[in-house]
């Protein structure tokens, strides 16, 4: 009772001045600094604030900022004055189907918790989609966005009421003990640190130094206090930091900026044949592998596996085996075009890990128990994938050769030949990869589950991706595919790729690798899928009347 | 040149070799749209394992003889091109070897039980016969795979029991079963009553059917307990509901006990009468009354499975239908004994005890997510094995997995599943796969001098 009215009332002291503040500017973002290293813990394991801040934000927004607000200052002050959060236009429905069922305004996205937390017909959704769960049938997008907006709402409502933010281990208990929860001397001692915040927002833009060490000593305090709460209990700070300063450091962004200059200066050498451009487009690229490489050797060593198990890590995996197979071939062959050729695909999938986190999820979510496996999984995984960089090489650079036979195939003979023989090395280097991965595949599956093939969809389009390029090798083998089909299939046999990589999860649905993947893209992905299987349509018909033409 | 060097030389070639792997990617495709829509058990019978697999299968090991035959005398160069083939003709063998010698099942059982039987996915009739519920022989015991010959009423999967038969007339593959209760004549079924409970938050309807010997049935709906009685039920405790049919007549007498204010109130009524029952605004109301009433079960055919579906069968038995579904018996009388029917997935007996110590799970912190889950065994003349993911017990041949766990109740204890694996394919699959890697690499390693004899050889 007593705690009751004294979080009462150190929320009512706050809400008054921060009323003031949201109304007139921004809380300034530097005052909150030393609140996001305070572990939370979320979703089966410890975090930092600042990543629980920014997935909240996320999950219930769409956005990494909310009117330029950052992540924790907006869940932070959803927690301090939620009757003004209620009032804002915080959580995105993006199905519009969803929206006309709760008669919403068709145009916009966002909507206030109050509006939907009153909306009548809300109740009789989430009651429709329980009875859909019940009957265990697959959810379709409709039902999807219902469940995500039920978890919106739970999400904003649980920080909201501080029920949701768990910040003090628990002294028997693994769950910790939430905001809510707090009694005593932590209670106290996390109001000193509201009331911290809530001072500083006085000063009214501009950062007061002394105010933002308040705010950091404050969360010291907490932690010393919550440490001495539940002994031995208390998260490993160093691993806190670390997540922090991979929050905050991005070296995924730098890196695809590093790879964009490093295709940029390939180029301009290949145009001007300036020696000092292709050492800087080197420097450039190796730059930006260390820092891809640093990137995920932290995530991996916050996760504690290696970063493959889900789609957004392969994401990130995969070029890097694109560039590493470039770089190698490019030493070998000294053909320049590769370098561009890899940073490209690269700069792609990197910029979309960082655009599309509703498809390919950052967090790092821990896995079920049969992916948390030891040698066998992990080394089956990485050569599979591994086998995608070098295929996905192939295809960049028969989409390159394309372009070469649009403009004309006489005068870049030279260049043709040497990107069909890189294609051809790289299909080679994919085939023996693939085939050792299934095979590898096979025995962890013998190994966990006594099955060494148990036809499940993703091992089997994986079988499927092998024998597509097993077939083109032995159809180059006996001449039936020449340089042109060469390129050509280089890029139609890695749809089977793209199938057996994110079709399998995301058009399937289906089997035992299906594992906590989420869904979404499928129209950007078959998109294009069908644009270059149309521009290979479109070249070979060009390609055919123009030598048609040429033989009368 | 010959018919046959022409056959031989077109089955050598690498067209076959094309079309043959561009079939298996085709029909492996199938495949997985096939385990989508449906299950894999279902992907398995009608596409992994069907006659167009094992003909691509068995065109593909010809076609790698064959190519290899051609090229004897083998030079150095063809070591990795002969080892690659070699890999894939011997995994093939080692598939062979798991579908027809090897078995793929699992054991389950609860903490303390013990189990020896490992259930396979294939399934079983069998019919017992027994004289006055002592002695029971076995009839028959037969495999059925209904999925892939289903039975029908023109041709009946017919069972012989001494002079009579049973005929199995229908097969879904995927039933969901629902009950009906329908007015009976027989004198080994009770009365039945439907009634309901209603306010502005729940509602209940419920049927209740008592056997002709027994004195009640009751149901336990959370507000309240609701007692069909033959007149010798006494009030136990809490709110109860209790309902009685009079002699002679359509009424039905109920009397309400409330457990806050120990009181009864009484009366009778009719079916369609509404009775205020004073809890949280409860209607009850008498719907029907039946003085006998059977449960009749029946079931649909869905076109796809999901949770609910499952393998069921209809079968007629002097004139009667009945249903049974999978793993469930059925008791048909005679004048002087009982035949008791089972279909089921077949077991085996593996020829020993395994015994379920313990289970044990590790949950994420905070969460209701399994980490990792493991079963102790005792295991005969080994003693106690702790089997967990990635570290299963190997004895006697087999391979016992911890594969998944169940609970009988929400928040009962936990049941252990092992999946149990005899694979004498195995050694052949290993050692094709070493073949077929080490060949690949050869392969590219020394691709132009087979390149080379090749154009030559192909003209």
């Amino acid at each position: 009772m007593i705690r009751c009215m004294y979080s009462k009332l150190w929320s009512v002291h706050i809400a008054t001045v921060f009323l003031l503040v949201f109304s007139t500017g921004a809380l300034a973002a530097e005052l909150t600094d030393g609140l996001k290293r305070l572990p939370v813990q979320d979703l089966g394991r410890l975090k930092p604030f600042d990543t629980f801040a920014r997935e909240s934000l996320h999950l219930v927004y769409g956005k990494k900022k909310y009117n330029g607000r950052s992540a924790v200052d907006v869940v932070l002050t959803w927690m301090l004055i939620p009757d003004y959060w209620d009032e804002q236009k915080v959580v995105e429905i993006r199905h519009s189907g969803l929206r006309e069922a709760l008669k919403l305004p068709e145009k916009e996205l966002f909507y206030s918790p109050k509006e939907l937390f009153f909306n009548e017909r809300m109740s009789l959704l989430f009651q429709q989609l329980k009875s859909q769960q019940q009957s265990q049938n697959k959810l379709n997008p409709y039902y999807q966005a219902v469940q995500r907006l039920q978890n919106q709402m739970a999400v904003f409502h649980m920080i909201k009421t501080g029920n949701g933010v768990r910040v003090a281990p628990h002294p028997e208990k693994d769950t910790w003990l939430s905001v809510a929860d707090l009694d005593g001397e932590l209670a106290t001692a996390f109001s000193e640190i509201t009331r911290a915040v809530a001072q500083g927002v006085k000063s009214d833009g501009a950062v007061d130094m002394a105010l933002r060490d308040k705010v950091t000593e404050a969360v010291k305090n907490f932690q010393e206090v919550a440490r001495k709460n539940a002994p031995g209990k208390y998260a490993d700070m160093s691993r806190i930091r670390l997540e922090l300063h991979y929050n905050e450091f991005h070296p995924l962004m730098w890196s695809w900026i590093l790879y964009l200059m490093a295709a940029v200066l390939m180029i301009s050498h290949i145009i001007s044949d300036r020696k000092t451009l292709y050492q800087a487009s080197w420097v450039f690229l190796i730059s930006g592998f260390l820092l891809h490489t640093y990137g995920m050797g932290v995530r991996s060593i916050l996760t504690g596996r290696p970063p493959v198990s889900n789609m957004y890590e392969t994401v990130v995996w995969v070029p890097w085996g694109t560039v590493l197979f470039a770089a190698i071939l490019e030493r070998l062959h000294k053909w320049k075009v590769l370098i561009p050729a890899a940073s490209v695909v690269a700069v792609l999938c990197l910029i979309l890990t960082d655009i599309a986190p509703s498809v390919l999820d950052p967090s790092m979510q821990p896995l079920e128990p049969v992916l948390r496996s030891t040698f066998w999984l992990t080394t089956h995984v990485l050569i599979i994938t591994i086998s995608y960089a070098a295929f996905f090489l192939a295809f960049a650079l028969g989409d390159l050769l394309m372009v070469y036979f649009l403009i004309d195939e006489k005068k870049y003979a030279k260049q043709i030949q040497n990107g069909v023989r890189s294609i051809y090395r790289c299909i080679q280097i994919g085939v023996v990869l693939l085939a050792a991965g299934i095979i590898l595949g096979g025995v962890w599956a013998d190994y966990s589950w006594g099955r060494f093939w148990g036809w499940d969809p993703k091992e089997t389009w994986a079988l499927i991706a092998l024998l597509g390029y097993v077939a083109v090798l032995h159809g180059r083998l006996v001449g039936w595919i020449r340089p042109f089909g060469m390129a050509a299939w280089s890029i139609v046999s890695f749809s089977l790729v793209i199938m057996a990589w994110y079709g399998v999860n995301f058009v399937l649905g289906a089997g035992l690798h299906s594992y906590g993947f989420g869904a979404g893209g499928v129209e950007y992905v078959s998109a294009f899928v069908a644009i270059h299987l149309l521009f290979v349509v479109y070249t070979a018909v060009v390609r055919q009347s123009r030598l048609k033409e040429q033989d009368q | 040149m010959s018919v046959f060097d022409k056959v031989f030389q077109l089955l050598a070639s690498i067209k076959i070799a094309v079309f043959v792997i561009v079939s298996l990617g085709v029909i492996s495709a199938v495949g997985t749209i096939y385990e989508a829509r449906y299950d894999a058990r279902y992907a398995q019978q009608m596409v992994y394992h069907s006659i167009y697999m094992w003909g691509v299968l068995g065109l593909l090991c010809i076609n790698l003889t064959a190519v290899m035959v051609d090229r004897w005398p083998w030079k150095k160069h063809h070591s990795g091109f002969v080892l690659a083939h070699i890999g894939i003709i011997i995994m093939l063998l080692g598939a062979v070897f798991t579908k027809f010698y090897g078995v793929d099942g699992s054991i389950s059982f609860d903490i303390g039980q013990t189990n020896r039987y490992v259930t396979l996915p294939e399934h079983e009739l069998a019919v017992y016969s027994s004289f006055a519920g002592s002695r029971v022989t076995e009839l028959s015991k037969q495999d059925v795979d209904f999925f892939k010959n289903p039975p029908s009423k023109e041709s009946p999967y017919v069972i012989h029991m001494d002079n009579k038969t049973v005929q199995v007339k229908k097969y879904y593959h995927y039933g969901v079963r629902s009950t009906s209760v329908v007015a009976s004549e027989e004198s080994v079924d009770g009365p039945g009553i439907r009634f309901q409970l209603q306010n502005d938050n729940v509602n209940f309807s419920e049927w209740l059917i008592r056997g002709a010997t027994k004195s009640f049935e009751s149901i336990n709906l959370g507000p309240a307990r609701v007692v069909w009685s033959d007149g010798t039920y006494k009030y136990q405790s809490g709110n109860e509901v209790i309902l009685e049919a009079t002699p002679n007549s359509k009424d039905i007498r109920y009397s309400i006990h409330t457990a806050s204010k120990s009181s009864v109130s009484k009366g009778t009524a009719k079916a369609g009468d509404a009775i205020e029952t004073g809890w949280m605004g409860l209607t009850l109301r008498i719907l029907r009354f039946l003085p006998r009433a059977r449960e009749k079960v029946n079931y649909k055919r869905e076109q796809y499975p999901n949770k609910v579906t499952h393998p069921a069968l209809q079968l007629e038995y002097e004139g009667q239908d009945y249903w049974m579904s999978l793993n469930s018996v059925l008791r048909l009388y005679d004048s002087d004994k009982v035949y008791i029917l089972t279909f089921g997935n077949k077991r085996i007996d593996i020829g020993f005890d395994l015994k379920l110590l313990r289970f044990n799970m590790d949950k994420y912190q905070g969460t209701n997510r399994a980490a990792t889950y493991e079963s102790d065994v005792m295991v005969p003349g080994v003693g106690e094995v702790n089997i967990f993911m990635n570290n299963p017990l190997k004895y006697r041949g087999m391979t016992f997995y911890q594969s998944s766990y169940y609970q009988n109740e929400p928040n009962g204890p936990y049941s252990s599943v092992l999946s149990v694996n005899y694979d004498p394919g195995r050694g052949l699959k290993y050692f094709g796969s070493l073949l077929l890697v080490l060949g690949s690499i050869v392969l590219f390693y020394f691709k132009r001098g087979f390149y080379f004899k090749r154009k030559k050889a192909d003209g």
